[in-house]
């Protein structure tokens, strides 16, 4: 009996690492991507012209949902997901490791996205009151995003060294 | 390839020629005009030219306004995809071009607030005709007073209440006629009509159904005669409107006088803030600026032609000359990117020329799709063919054009053809799996330590190159121990780390204690004290850390590159599973998404490499750019003159 559900576990914490980073990630953007936003409304309503200046701060969190999606794309590949074969039977070590390789990307997402948006929420009242100065908003949101590319690289590195077969 | 040398300009000047010397200095563009220094005596004996920049500056907002009339009534192009007028740079000085602008302006500006007036009134009888809608089946002329024997109340009861009930009571209470005009969802619209000795008892019985009365005031005839009338009102308002709009559109063509009127007064107005610096007595005035070295004898001969005084020197120690950089037709647009850190400051290394090679390179492994580089070149190309940009946005198409080259290059390389759509589209034609590695050197997505490690690598050169640089400018600036110290040590220590790695550890310790120990021992020499210049040799040892935290940096090289590829994977695969018209559609919706997302990216974190990693080592910026007076315009081209 035990023997029978064995692979089910792996490939259930497989599938519930690729929740989880896309999940964890994906809320963190919302969250960073809506609060960049309200403060871009708040512009707007003085100066529509600086929609396209302040859509690019608000884009700028919402690359952490990307990276998760990239992450859960790559585990469900990695089982199978996609090819004509089905779901491949993993045993729980390695759905284990493939969880563990979800966690980075998933938690420094969640958290990197939000500090972010707030970040870019206050270059936007930049671009209100120094239009030109869009750039130097930027650089200070990216200046958060590195540990969401840290952990999306740790996050590969890991996964990438899993052997599903 | 680099810092322009500037000098510096004095000159005395006659009143009378000002005008058309300010002309002939602006359309050569190389002064800078800065604030005339001088000592008490010469301030007090020396006035400053009245200016009249509020009055132009009035003018010129007239102006915008008439021309954000016409592009809103008649469609004109405006903006990024406007085609530019060419113009002579005289007819900017022309006093006729100004006063037509102001002309057609004030044309303009009058239809416009006629219309605005129009729009207005039609919402005022729109809104008188809202509030007569409910009275309209009630055939009594809403004139209708109480006179003697009578009273006649029009008014409102909440709906909450039923009409029925509200009848009852008044007619049991007063004798009275209670008629109902309409009912909306929340007021019952009504006339009552009663014998005026009954008119207490009425209101009481009224009341407890919370009656409101309403007055129409100035309006005689019924409801429904007056709706027509406003109807036919209203209907005359927007013809009257319509003629005036379809004559606003008609004046589109004054578009090109407008712009060429505002680029006029905005040419004034550069040359009156110019003045503004200057020193005058009656009959002559003072100015000071800086100037480009190499254009010294175009100025001189200017100013002779102008019978001006003048003396130029050689920036002073202490002064901050404004900057202007120098460079080759590929770097200058690299000079945008710096720009918007800082300006690099006079005495300082221009960057730029290293900055171009390492954004091309970084951008162009973050991208690393040799289609969307292609892409990216292309907009840019058509943009600076068919736009002809000026100024940043000419920079910023120029950059999309070598880093979508770079992009292209890199692409091959990693073999990045709108990430793997080649694989799929050949399993859709064929059936078969596509196994060829499309890759000229590696997959990164197949080998993902070799990126790591090339990124790493890149990351150690631009460091190095940085505190090269600032090795350079120690020594140019006589403190070559200083770099020997500072920079020197560094690099024996991380040699000695390189060689430990690669192969002998006995050298690469020996390389690594040499160079911690002279660390420890020398970047302490400026503090007093051995104990303290000990401990700041150890403080200065600990930032190695921050060299190691600099080069990890660089690892975003391959984890942008990774999220190009394997988003452009996701949009692939999901487009496989939806058949070959799906495929279609979510590819092109999907890769635009890609491209514009990790544009983005690429373009900020390219720039951060530069700003943080790299500036840190060597750059300080804090220069004011270099500001001419010249004919600056913003709507029409100027075109050359051939002398």
């Amino acid at each position: 009996m035990e023997a029978f559900f064995t692979p089910f576990i792996g490939t259930g914490l497989a599938l519930l690492g690729a929740a989880i980073a896309a999940g964890l990630a994906g809320i963190g953007s919302a969250k960073g991507v809506g609060i960049v936003g309200e403060a871009a409304a708040g512009v707007i309503t003085e100066d529509p012209n600086k929609f396209g200046q302040t859509l690019l701060l608000q884009a700028l969190p919402g690359t952490q949902g990307l990276y998760g999606l990239l992450i859960a794309f790559l585990v469900l590949q990695k089982i199978g997901f996609f090819g004509g074969q089905g779901i491949l039977a993993i045993s729980p070590e390695v759905g284990g490791y493939i969880f563990a390789s979800c966690l980075p990307i998933a938690i420094v997402g969640l958290w990197s996205a939000i500090a972010q948006g707030r970040a870019a929420a206050a270059g936007v009242s930049i671009v209100a009151k120094r239009p030109e100065e869009v750039s130097k908003a930027m650089i200070y949101a990216a200046m958060v995003e590195t540990y969401a590319v840290l952990a999306l690289l740790i996050s590969f590195l890991m996964l990438n060294g899993v052997n599903a077969a | 390839m680099s810092v322009v040398r500037m000098r510096h300009l004095k000159l005395l000047a006659l009143t009378s020629r000002r005008e058309e010397m300010l002309r002939d200095l602006s359309k050569l563009g190389i002064l800078e005009i800065g604030e005339s220094a001088g000592d008490e005596e010469l301030i007090k004996l020396t006035g400053t030219f009245a200016t009249d920049e509020s009055e132009v500056r009035s003018r010129i907002s007239e102006i915008k306004a008439a021309l954000a009339a016409i592009s809103r009534h008649a469609k004109i192009k405006s903006g990024l995809f406007a085609q530019r007028i060419g113009i002579s740079a005289d007819s900017l000085f022309d006093i006729k071009v100004i006063s037509e602008a102001i002309g057609a302006a004030n044309e303009i500006n009058d239809t416009a607030r006629d219309i605005n007036a129009l729009f207005t009134e039609e919402g005022r009888l729109i809104n008188r005709r809202e509030s007569l809608m409910p009275w309209e089946p009630l055939d009594v002329p809403l004139e209708t007073e109480s006179g003697d024997a009578h009273i006649a109340l029009f008014g409102m009861c909440p709906a909450d209440y039923s009409f029925e009930d509200i009848r009852a009571s008044a007619e049991a209470s007063a004798g009275a006629g209670v008629f109902l005009s309409s009912s909306d969802s929340e007021q019952h619209y009504i006339f009552i009509l009663a014998h005026k000795e009954n008119e207490d008892s009425l209101l009481d019985a009224l009341r407890e159904y919370l009656f409101s009365q309403t007055r129409f005031k100035d309006i005689t005839g019924t409801a429904k005669d007056n709706i027509k009338k406003l109807d036919s009102e209203i209907k005359e308002l927007r013809e009257k409107r319509d003629n005036l709009i379809k004559e606003l559109s008609g004046k589109a063509a004054y578009a090109n006088r407008l712009m060429t009127g505002l680029d006029a007064l905005e040419a004034g107005l550069s040359r009156e803030t110019a003045m503004s610096k200057a020193r005058a007595t009656e009959k002559t005035f003072m100015l000071e600026g800086w100037f480009p070295k190499r254009d010294e004898e175009k100025l001189t001969r200017l100013l002779e032609k102008y019978g001006c005084a003048f003396e130029i020197r050689d920036p002073e120690e202490g002064e901050n000359p404004p900057v202007l950089t120098y460079n080759t037709s590929l770097v200058a647009p690299f000079g945008a990117i710096t720009e918007m850190y800082s300006s690099p400051s006079y005495s300082e290394i221009d960057p730029n020329p290293f900055l171009a090679v390492f954004f091309t390179v970084f951008f162009g492994i973050m991208l690393s799709d040799a289609v969307y580089g292609l892409i990216l070149a292309l907009i840019g190309v058509f943009a600076l063919i068919r736009l002809k940009p000026t100024g940043t946005f000419r920079s910023f198409m120029k950059l999309a054009v070598i880093c979508g080259i770079s992009t292209v290059f890199w692409g091959v390389l990693f073999g990045g053809y709108f990430g793997d759509a080649v694989g799929h589209i050949y399993y859709m034609a064929t059936g078969k799996v596509f196994d060829t590695e499309l890759a000229l050197w590696f997959n990164p997505l197949a080998d993902p330590i070799k990126m790591l490690l090339f990124s790493l690598i890149l990351g150690a050169i631009q460091i190095v190159t940085g505190m090269a640089i600032n090795a350079y400018a120690m020594i140019r600036d006589g403190r070559f121990w200083d770099a020997v110290f500072d920079i020197g040590l560094w690099w024996i220590l991380f040699a000695g780390i390189v060689i430990a790695i690669l192969g002998s550890a006995q050298t690469g310790l020996a390389l690594i204690y040499a160079g911690a120990g002279g660390i420890i021992l020398t970047h302490g020499r400026h503090n007093k004290g051995v104990f303290k210049k000990l401990t700041g040799g150890l403080g200065s040892l600990y930032g190695v850390t921050s060299y190691l935290g600099d080069i990890l940096s660089y690892s975003r090289l391959l984890a942008l590159s990774l999220a190009t590829a394997v988003i452009a994977q996701v949009i692939n695969t999901m487009g496989a599973l939806a058949g070959a018209i799906g495929f279609i559609i979510i590819f092109i919706i999907g890769h635009v998404f890609n491209i514009s997302v990790n544009l983005i990216g690429t373009f900020v974190h390219s720039a951060r490499l530069q700003y943080v990693e790299f500036f840190g080592k060597f750059f300080q910026g804090g220069g004011s750019p270099f500001k001419p007076l010249r004919l600056k315009t913003k709507y029409v081209d100027i075109l050359k003159e051939d002398n």
